[in-house]
């Protein structure tokens, strides 16, 4: 349709159409220009929609009925070799096969008998997120469960109630710190003290020494706050003003 | 929603030469651009809600995967006390209703009405089948012997502590499965009843076809719980 885009769109003006024309335009006045030109009031809901063939659903009952046969059948076999062989055949390989077969035949109802082959393309996409959140659901619920049993090393010894901020620093090797004095702990026993020191000082610049680790329940170091929030064994907190030169 | 205009009875092409039946009649509602519209939301509106469905089974197939990650005897043993037989007549059961129920919708699309009451009818009964195996044969023997979920298990002679939970997963899945099953004979129903009043034909087949989708998800969540709790063990 040519018209000219830049002025004001003339609305339609029924008035001055014919009756021809005015049927024409109450039946699609936004002008979405439909497909079918028979989609009025009756008729064309069934004209032009697919009809599955009859052979087409007998075909895929067959072929759903011996799928289950089969899984069934893989399944007797499993236990019959399992038993005749004395195997022991892992049971990923059983639950494989059962659910590849599944997989098969749920592909075959979706396809056919709900008619999704022959939809419209969105009615698909639908069906295709909600897998994928069936995907989600179970993936990642699989992944937590999978490493359950993991500890970390620098979580394996006793922890200290407050957390692994190790408010009692020590050489105890029974207690468990905080990951980055556990990296530090482990370059210090790689290198020796002295080389530590070095490199600490050419990242950070720290005229040679390096600063103890904040303890890790606290983000900001604070002191003085609290009487006794810092005993006698604890490292001063200090904060960016004050002096780094010093007393370690 | 679609009424009926019964002062035009008889133009339109009946599908029957006596009364006028609603089918004949229907209009789409006044809402709708055009009937396809009308039709097609429909049909997605379905799918939408089939994708819930979907996913309130993809919790309990969850659950089924912990407990089988973390108590696999237990559930290796749980599997035993399942007959596959009973599991596989269903299956079959089901698999044939889901053919008759896409066969009901093709008569409909065709105009063939009692055909496709018949279809209903049957997938009707497959249905009834499908509750009567699993409560006379499965449920009642296995409730009887004391295998029952929850803090209701009483069955003395389990080799596992953790045998409870499959029977509460096991429970809870098939049982979650049946009141579907049950919803969908209501549904099926209806539409028997309304199909043999003339509703329904090419030109108005939605809510058949939506009962329809409906009634494939409960087959395909059965494909799909049959393998899991029958035959993997």
């Amino acid at each position: 349709m040519s018209h000219d885009t830049t002025q004001p769109h003339d609305r339609p003006d029924p008035s001055q159409m014919t009756e021809a024309e005015y049927q024409d335009y109450m039946a699609d006045p936004h002008a979405f220009h439909p497909e079918h030109h028979g989609s009025g009031e009756h008729g064309g809901d069934g004209e032009g929609h697919h009809v599955t063939s009859l052979l087409l659903l007998r075909v895929v009952l067959g072929i759903l009925v011996l799928f289950t046969i089969l899984t069934v059948a893989a399944s007797r076999l499993e236990i019959w070799a399992a038993g005749v062989f004395e195997l022991q055949i892992p049971a990923l390989v059983n639950v494989f096969i059962a659910m590849s077969i599944a997989t098969i035949k749920a592909t075959f109802v979706v396809a056919i008998f709900m008619h999704l082959k022959w939809d419209n393309r969105l009615n698909l996409i639908v069906f295709l997120f909600t897998l994928m959140g069936v995907g989600l659901f179970i993936g990642l619920t699989a992944l937590d469960l999978g490493h359950r049993n993991e500890i970390y090393d620098w979580k394996a010894k006793q922890i200290q109630p407050g957390g692994l901020g190790n408010l009692t620093r020590g050489e105890d090797e029974t207690i468990s710190v905080a990951i980055v004095e556990h990296a530090r702990n482990k370059a210090i026993q790689k290198y020796g003290e002295e080389e530590f020191a070095k490199k600490l000082a050419e990242k950070h610049d720290h005229h040679g020494h390096h600063e103890p680790l904040r303890s890790a329940n606290r983000s900001r170091a604070t002191h003085g706050l609290t009487v006794g929030l810092f005993g006698a064994g604890e490292p001063d907190a200090h904060d960016d003003k004050s002096d780094h030169g010093g007393d370690h | 929603m679609s009424s009926i205009n019964p002062t035009q009875g008889g133009k339109l092409g009946a599908q029957s030469d006596g009364p006028v039946l609603p089918h004949d009649t229907i209009e789409k509602g006044h809402h709708w651009r055009a009937k396809d519209d009308e039709f097609d939301a429909g049909k997605l509106g379905m799918w939408l809600f089939l994708g819930t469905e979907v996913l309130l089974f993809a919790g309990l197939f969850c659950g089924y995967a912990i407990m089988r990650m973390l108590y696999p005897e237990a559930f290796a043993n749980g599997s035993h006390y399942l007959n596959w037989r009973w599991g596989g007549l269903n299956t079959l059961v089901l698999l044939w209703s889901s053919y008759t129920i896409a066969s009901a919708i093709r008569h409909t699309q065709l105009g063939n009405r009692g055909w496709a009451t018949i279809n209903l009818v049957i997938t009707w009964f497959c249905a009834l089948f499908f509750i009567l195996i699993k409560f006379i044969f499965e449920y009642a023997p296995k409730w009887a012997e004391g295998k029952r979920p929850g803090v209701l298990f009483d069955y003395a002679y389990a080799q596992h502590p953790m045998e409870p939970m499959w029977w509460s997963l096991y429970y809870a899945a098939t049982g979650i499965h049946a009141s579907h099953v049950i919803i969908g004979m209501g549904l099926i129903g209806w539409l028997i009843y309304k199909n043999m009043r003339g509703w329904y034909g090419p030109k108005n087949y939605l809510a058949m076809e939506n009962v329809g989708l409906y009634w494939h998800i409960v087959d395909l969540i059965w494909i799909f719980l049959f393998p899991l709790l029958y035959l993997i063990h």
